[in-house]
């Protein structure tokens, strides 16, 4: 579970529930899926316990077309045309 | 010298044609005059027989002639005297050699400029679909990247950076700043957006800006912005002004929100709501999983039953036992209320048999004064002057026959 996005795990998540829900499954089965569920529910809380807003701003300018993010501190100033 | 003679045309003398040909070019490739806004009083206005208005917009010192063809603002109602604001391009009509003003919108002069433009732009654009709800993109449920297009230093993204962190930190907020502000803010906007477009991963794009009057927020009303925003590869929230303030970029955006915190708001999940979420499907599962249980318990519970019916089961005799004792002491009893009915109904009988119970009743014993004391039960064992002896039940006299 280490490298899936939240996303991911919050999929699979819902899968299990679908499942689990529409019945038909065999006692070791159900009980397999509802503590993989709750493990789930575990990576996710942790993830979004240690989650912070990055912020990282565009910089440079077009004509070099660089792509790269860097923090920005202070007043920005525009680039001249 | 022979001026009559007709010859070839001296070499620098053009043709009419050549001539009112090269005006008109030169008025076609002026960008000014392509696209221009003119405002003037209606003077000579007729109507042709194909529906194409013709007037003369004019001020104190010239006049220009404008046509409005048929099918444009087909609706609208133009009569002698009326002050306007038109938007088209000048031109000549080749064939009369005339300036000529090809409008495509015109309006009453109260409306004022701005809203003039607004109203032109916001129709060019939807007759061109980039209204169209069909193409509004869907957003993601849980965007990793989100562009944002703002002025680095004002409110707005302060906004915007606050709700997220409240609502989803997890997110990265990747900012391309721009002036919001002024006849630089447009190029700026859509140089922004170009830079944020190509931005890997990129989820969605936030353009904000706070409230203002309708001229500080005129940038997002540029047909630049609004083509680069409805070009851009990911949805676009706007989030520009205030509630009421609609700008042509909000008509163009996947969504549109009332403010930057609202486009914000809308552009991600909750935190809390999620959590909500995770807990009510844990619950969901877990009772479907005792659901589970509960059936494979029955089951085993059926069997064992089945199981249990064979076997002897000592309390249902003792239950049987009792049963039989209370029976047989039932019919003991009814079998003694029987006798005892008899017995007692025989005891009665004899009781009325009883010489002294009849002697109760007021039969007298008549005997013999003396001798044995004989009995006497019939009136022929007397005479007259015999002497009885007469027996009651509490007591005995004597009684002589008279």
């Amino acid at each position: 579970m280490a490298d899936q996005t939240f996303e991911e795990l919050y999929a699979a998540l819902e899968e299990k529930a679908r499942r689990l829900e529409q019945g038909n499954l065999g006692l070791e089965e159900s009980l397999k899926l509802y503590s993989d569920g709750a493990a789930i529910v575990d990576a996710l809380r942790v993830i979004l316990e240690a989650a912070e807003l990055q912020v990282k701003t565009l910089q440079g300018r077009l004509e070099a077309d660089v792509g790269g993010l860097r923090e920005v501190e202070g007043e920005y100033q525009f680039d001249e045309d | 010298m022979d001026w009559s003679s007709s010859g070839p045309p001296p070499p620098h003398a053009l043709s009419v044609s050549a001539v009112v040909s090269f005006v008109r070019e030169l008025l076609d490739s002026n960008d000014i005059l392509a696209d221009l806004w003119v405002q003037g009083e209606i003077s000579n206005y007729t109507r042709s027989g194909l529906g194409h208005r013709y007037f003369s917009l004019k001020d104190e010192r010239s006049i220009l002639r404008t046509v409005l063809f048929r099918d444009e603002m087909p609706g609208m109602e133009l009569a002698e005297g009326d002050r306007v604001i038109a938007h088209g391009h000048v031109g000549i009509y080749v064939q009369r050699g005339e300036l000529q003003f090809v409008a495509d919108w015109v309006q009453p002069e109260g409306v004022g400029i701005l809203a003039a433009k607004y109203a032109q732009l916001k129709q060019k654009l939807e007759a061109e679909g980039l209204f169209s709800p069909a193409r509004k993109r869907p957003l993601p449920r849980f965007p990793r990247r989100i562009g944002v297009v703002t002025s680095p230093n004002a409110a707005a993204l302060q906004d915007i950076k606050n709700v997220l962190s409240r609502r989803w930190p997890l997110a990265t907020l990747i900012l391309a700043p721009a002036l919001v502000q002024g006849a630089q803010a447009p190029p700026q906007i859509v140089k922004a957006l170009r830079r944020l477009g190509k931005e890997p991963g990129l989820d969605l794009a936030i353009v904000a800006r706070g409230g203002g009057s309708i001229e500080d927020l005129w940038a997002f009303n540029d047909e630049r912005v609004a083509r680069a925003i409805y070009g851009f590869p990911v949805p676009v929230v706007s989030g520009i002004g205030h509630e009421t303030d609609e700008t042509i970029a909000d008509l163009v955006a996947d969504l549109r929100a009332p403010t930057p915190s609202a486009a914000a708001e809308r552009s991600s999940p909750d935190l809390q709501q999620l959590e909500r979420a995770m807990a009510v499907l844990l619950r969901t599962m877990a009772s479907a999983a005792r659901g589970c249980i509960a059936t494979e318990a029955s089951q085993v519970e059926g069997v064992a039953a089945r199981l249990q019916r064979g076997a002897p089961n000592i309390a249902d005799q003792r239950r049987e036992l009792a049963r039989i004792v209370l029976a047989m002491q039932a019919s003991l009893e009814r079998r003694c209320t029987t006798d005892r009915a008899r017995f007692e109904n025989g005891a009665a009988r004899i009781a009325t048999l009883d010489p002294m119970a009849t002697l109760g009743r007021g039969f007298a014993i008549v005997q013999q004064a003396s001798g044995k004391r004989a009995v006497i039960n019939s009136s022929r064992k007397v005479k007259s002057g015999h002497r009885l002896a007469i027996s009651v039940a509490d007591g005995a006299f004597w009684a002589e026959v008279s």
